[in-house]
């Protein structure tokens, strides 16, 4: 039980201190053009990473299921500008509505 | 142990995050410590890509704030009467956050350069998948975009992520 928090806490102490890390980097390393590249970049890589994999795998395996459904309406939801909302409950309605079939 | 391992793994985008955000929220002394604790992937996302600076810290801390009470709550309670509610697989919520994501995405899928990283970033994610521990495929991702920012050095117009930053400097 002891080594079981021991590791919980460890792990928090060490997420905590990742994302502190992150914000305290002085603005000045942030302001060179490359940086600016990486930034505008990041977040486009970050996005579509974390779509892909939370709609095609569970835990380390890939699969396609009724994600892929969801995901495949959210993504003609988008290129129709429905708003933010209606992307989501569209998606989630998708897959739950073939899970139910 | 291992999954303390998994979780810092997992934490490491939060990083990047962090590097992203210090600019727009500006934020020192305790207030950093608490911006830091609700750095994750909804607030993070939600901050980037707003017009204005205050636009963006009001996503962030909303968000953020939000999430955590949510979270938190939501956690109780399924604890505590977990057999009866009903799965969120049922209820095709595994599918919101996917959905989620491609929406805060698409804003920013202008030039053949932004497509060319999602593109590679999502195979890459998904083909490393099997092979790496949990977190990792993002972090490889991300190196994508490190690549694609050091080897074009072509017009890369920078997202609307960097416009509130010049807005709201003096």
């Amino acid at each position: 039980m002891t080594t079981l928090w021991t590791a919980v806490l460890l792990g928090a102490l060490a997420c905590y201190a990742i994302k502190l890390a992150g914000l305290s980097v002085p603005a000045r390393v942030l302001e060179s053009p490359r940086v600016g590249r990486i930034g505008a970049l990041l977040p486009i890589a970050l996005l579509a990473a974390l779509t892909a994999t939370q709609t095609f795998a569970t835990a380390q395996r890939l699969t396609i299921d009724a994600r892929a459904a969801g995901l495949a309406v959210a993504l003609v939801a988008v290129l129709l500008r429905a708003p933010f909302l209606v992307v989501v409950v569209l998606a989630a309605g998708t897959t739950a509505l073939l899970r139910l079939l | 142990m291992a999954g303390a391992a998994t979780a810092t793994l997992l934490g490491v985008r939060n990083g990047l995050y962090g590097l992203q955000l210090s600019r727009v929220l500006g934020v020192r002394g305790p207030r950093r410590l608490l911006a830091a604790h609700l750095v994750i992937d909804e607030s993070a996302a939600m901050a980037q890509g707003r017009a204005s600076a205050p636009l963006a810290r009001l996503g962030f801390w909303t968000t953020g704030l939000a999430v955590f009470t949510l979270w938190n709550l939501a956690t109780v309670a399924g604890a505590w009467a977990a057999s009866s509610l009903s799965s969120p697989q049922t209820l095709g919520l595994d599918v919101a956050s996917s959905a989620a994501f491609l929406a805060l995405l698409a804003p920013r899928m202008r030039g053949r350069q932004a497509w060319s990283v999602a593109v590679a970033a999502a195979l890459v994610a998904v083909v490393a998948t099997p092979f790496t521990p949990a977190g990792t495929p993002v972090l490889l991702a991300a190196l994508v975009a490190g690549v694609a920012a050091v080897r074009g050095a072509g017009p890369t117009r920078p997202s609307s992520t960097e416009a509130p930053d010049e807005a709201d400097r003096p």
